[in-house]
């Protein structure tokens, strides 16, 4: 870990014998007539790691997550997942990369919580037996295989954002992308969706999370990046750059305030 | 948690489910334009059978009711124009202003057509999930519009997901609107605008979120294709059919 500049920003230094996953290289995205965006940015991602971002609102975590799977492209710089260009070939970004957004009612597209979770694998024009089968297996880990006929607008919030991660695990993605998946969740919804979380890690999947609160998952996390205007303003194992958070307008977690170490919500 | 719309898809374990969709729709076609040619008895067919088809999907008739409550206040005054415009034997005159008996069975009849293909159309969306009716269009399209087909399949599956979308964001931005008292503002026009715009501007953002989500999910014009489901049961559906549109004709 060292730091640059004279924003003192945390930045780590290169392993180039690491396996790398995604791979952003000077990332320049501006936004004609406001000021969000990102400037810059260069950050690489290993294969099965978990990797917390978080910032204030406006911080540019949205647009950079949506970089990684081509659903906007560089202005400058690059992006690849796998060693491929994601500009040149977004579709394969999209196989490899599964976004989970942080509004769940304009994701789901299917009219039945089965006919949601098949889209995705439809979409990569799988067999109809090979769907059948992934979606109930899906369903089923994700507890929801008693809700396949359901309408998904009859859901509550917790199952509906597990029906958002099934459906994009239906596609067999190696990277789970996730923008701050624990809006508007309660207590044992947060709780379910932390214990997914985990146990897709736990299975190999790399996780890149945003949130703007660390106190849900900061413990579970290897990695954290900041981001702050645009820019990545910190980035290093967690328990060295959760210290600094409360300069990039991010609350430290509770039991950090009162000198404690950070504990998990599962536990 | 929200509540289903009258025009969205419920799962049920009906027969009427079960139809294969190209027949649904072709149902549903030759049962509105033999509606729209029918008199009084064959009206009344179509009206048991437009009942039986609501009963057994279940579908609540309060809501449907709340939710067409426009349409119906559509129908009225489709009503009181024929009403006026028909001439014959003044059912109520009122100074110089008639409304004929002629003209109050004419409009009854048009309105009975109307409300009946809108009840049939209720059946079918209620019982057939919008994938299945965009995959039926683009099926019926494809000898006519060839690639082009996949496009309108996809437009109609999005219109029908967004009818839903739009009915529950209209309802939370009323909310809204009624709990700052929009209710003591008597101006209608103003009114309106309050909840247009943000309506406008919110499906407009969802259709947004709705396309990038899409894409994000691989979509493309290349798909598994949909798996036709037509059994003996349809041909039975069909028959039925030709005999019920044979007897609202004739009759």
């Amino acid at each position: 870990m060292i730091r640059t500049g004279d924003h003192q920003h945390l930045v780590p230094e290169k392993n180039e014998d690491r396996c790398t996953i995604i791979e952003v290289r000077h990332l320049t995205h501006r936004f004609d007539g406001g000021p969000g965006g990102v400037f810059d940015i260069s950050l690489s991602i290993e294969r099965g790691e978990f990797v917390l971002i978080a910032g204030a609102n406006g911080s540019g975590k949205t647009t950079l997550l949506r970089h990684l799977n081509g659903l906007l492209l560089p202005q400058q710089g690059g992006v690849s997942v796998d060693g491929i260009s994601v500009a040149k070939d977004p579709a394969q970004a999209r196989r490899k990369v599964g976004m989970v957004f942080q509004d769940t009612d304009s994701q789901i597209v299917g009219q039945t919580v089965y006919e949601d979770v098949a889209f995705g694998p439809e979409n990569l024009c799988w067999e109809r037996v090979t769907i059948d089968q992934t979606v109930r297996r899906v369903l089923t880990e994700f507890d929801l295989a008693h809700l396949s006929d359901q309408s998904p607008h009859l859901l509550s919030g917790g199952e509906r954002r597990r029906l958002t991660i099934a459906g994009v695990l239906a596609m067999r993605p190696e990277v789970l992308v996730m923008d701050e998946p624990f809006a508007n969740l309660d207590y044992p919804g947060v709780k379910q969706i932390l214990l997914h979380i985990v146990r897709l890690h736990r299975q190999g999947h790399t996780i890149v999370l945003a949130a703007h609160d660390l106190e849900k998952v900061g413990e579970l996390a290897q990695r954290l990046v900041i981001m702050s205007k645009g820019r990545v303003a910190a980035d290093g194992p967690i328990l060295e750059v959760l210290p600094h958070v409360e300069r990039f307008d991010i609350r430290l977690p509770c039991a950090m305030r009162f000198g404690k170490a950070v504990t998990s919500w599962l536990n | 948690m929200a509540q289903l719309s009258v025009f969205g898809y419920r799962h049920r374990p009906t027969l009427i489910h079960l139809v294969d969709v190209r027949v649904k729709l072709s149902i549903l076609v030759a049962i509105s334009i033999t509606t729209l040619h029918a008199q009084w008895i064959g009206l009344m067919v179509a009206s048991v059978v437009a009942i039986l088809v609501l009963y057994k999907i279940r579908l609540p008739i309060r809501q449907a009711l709340h939710e067409l409550r426009w349409f119906l206040l559509l129908l009225l005054v489709v009503w009181m124009i024929r009403c006026l415009n028909t001439p014959g034997d003044p059912l109520v005159a009122w100074y110089g202003i008639e409304l004929t008996h002629q003209g109050a069975v004419v409009g009854a009849m048009i309105c009975w057509r109307w409300l009946l293909i809108v009840c049939f159309g209720m059946g079918l969306t209620a019982s057939t999930r919008s994938v299945e009716i965009s995959a039926a269009v683009e099926w019926g399209l494809r000898p006519l519009l060839g690639k082009s087909a996949h496009s309108v399949g996809l437009m109609i599956g999005l219109l029908m997901r967004s009818i839903s979308l739009i009915l529950t964001q209209t309802k939370e931005i009323a909310d809204a609107q009624r709990s700052r008292a929009i209710e003591n503002r008597k101006n209608p026009l103003y009114r309106m605008k309050m909840t247009a715009l943000p309506l406008m501007r919110r499906s407009f953002l969802s259709a947004d979120r709705m396309a990038m989500a899409i894409a994000a999910r691989s979509y493309s014009e290349c798909r598994t294709p949909h798996q036709w489901t037509f059994k003996r049961g349809d041909v039975i559906a069909l028959m039925i059919t030709f005999f019920l549109c044979s007897v609202m004709v004739l009759a």
